[in-house]
């Protein structure tokens, strides 16, 4: 009888209090024991805070053994899931949440102005601009206007192509550069949280439950 | 020939503007500041959001940075961008020092474990005490 477990990384939690097996992976087994399996309990959440919970797959396994001791159990997801429990999580003010989007794009906007002046300013784009307006037209100018504009439109045309979409419009159906770096960094935080909860773990075995959050989310 | 000249210009300002936007924006994303900033808040849904302000902020950067047209704001509005823009440059000094590695190799050379936060700490205050000095004092850096 051969069962198959793929379990989710992380999984986000804020409400059940007691996380089963179908919750944190996706179970293909037989039908006469995959409901049995589906209702397995994982761990259940006592503390009303917000903590990381740490399920190895050798906690899965044993847990699968205890119903199904004859069952071939093939992992084919992540080694081990957390579980992310934030009560607070589902009360996040609608208002409070506008204002740091807004907070947010402000300091983004603001920041991305400064930096493209002080790169101009770094590599001295002004000076070579003005070279190219003498080179090509043999006259001095202290504001050649028509590369100023061409190279604007460019800049603009080159961050959306970047970016990958304008105004909410894809141009493409990829992901945007900044898609893949966030599923890089949530995927670092969940490999950081992992590593440390499974260090508290080693060293103290006896305690059950598994591990503050170490303030990280 | 000045016809065609302007043309060569006008490609030539077209292409610079492509190929530094590509390159200045794949800096700034590649240091991790968006995706950290829309963590800790929360709001990773609207990262879209955020990409939209980067291409305004930008835009609006390259063309008032050419013109210098003047923009009448508030000073409080002033205060509240100059505040923003900190926080900005703040994030991306410090995320250029973990893409070296700094702190992770200095704590591994030096044999600590503990304290990582205090190591945070005094980057930030000599971060502040640096910027007031440059700004602050007269004859440090900027003519007085």
């Amino acid at each position: 009888m051969d069962v198959y477990i793929k379990p989710s990384e992380k999984v986000a939690e804020n409400e059940k209090k007691v996380v089963k097996l179908d919750d944190i992976c996706e179970i293909v087994a037989p039908t006469k024991i995959l409901e049995k399996l589906k209702k397995l309990e994982v761990v259940r959440i006592e503390a009303e805070k917000e903590r990381n919970y740490l399920i190895d797959i050798t906690d899965i396994i044993r847990l699968i053994q205890k119903v199904a001791p004859d069952a071939t159990i093939n992992n084919v997801g992540a080694k081990s899931t957390v579980i992310a429990y934030n009560p607070q999580l589902k009360k996040q003010n609608p208002v409070i949440k506008v204002i740091l989007i807004g907070f947010v794009s402000l300091v983004l906007m603001a920041g991305s102005a400064t930096a493209i002046m002080s790169f101009h300013t770094d590599a001295q784009i002004p000076q070579i601009f003005k070279n190219y307006h003498r080179l090509f037209f043999g006259e001095e100018t202290e504001k050649p206007v028509l590369i100023y504009v061409s190279y604007s439109i460019g800049l603009a045309s080159g961050i959306i192509i970047f970016f990958n979409h304008f105004f909410g419009k894809k141009i493409m159906d990829d992901p945007t550069p900044i898609d893949v770096e966030m599923t890089l960094y949530d995927h670092d935080v969940t490999e950081t949280i992992v590593e440390l909860l499974s260090d508290k773990d080693k060293q103290n075995p006896s305690e059950k439950e598994m591990g503050e959050s170490h303030g990280l989310k | 020939m000045r016809v065609i000249k302007t043309i060569l210009v006008i490609l030539l300002g077209f292409g610079s503007g492509a190929v530094i936007s590509g390159a200045v924006f794949a800096f700034i994303s590649v240091l991790g500041v968006i995706p950290r900033l829309a963590g800790k808040t929360g709001t990773e849904k609207s990262i879209h959001i955020y990409e939209q302000a980067i291409v305004i902020g930008g835009v609006f950067g390259t063309v008032w940075g050419f013109f210098e047209f003047p923009v009448p704001i508030p000073k409080v509005l002033g205060v509240v961008i100059a505040f923003c823009i900190g926080i900005f440059y703040g994030c991306m000094a410090v995320s250029i020092a973990e893409v070296i590695n700094v702190i992770p190799i200095l704590t591994r050379r030096m044999r600590l474990e503990q304290g990582l936060f205090l190591f945070i700490l005094a980057i930030a205050i000599g971060k502040l005490a640096g910027s007031l000095a440059y700004y602050v004092v007269p004859g440090f850096f900027l003519p007085d």
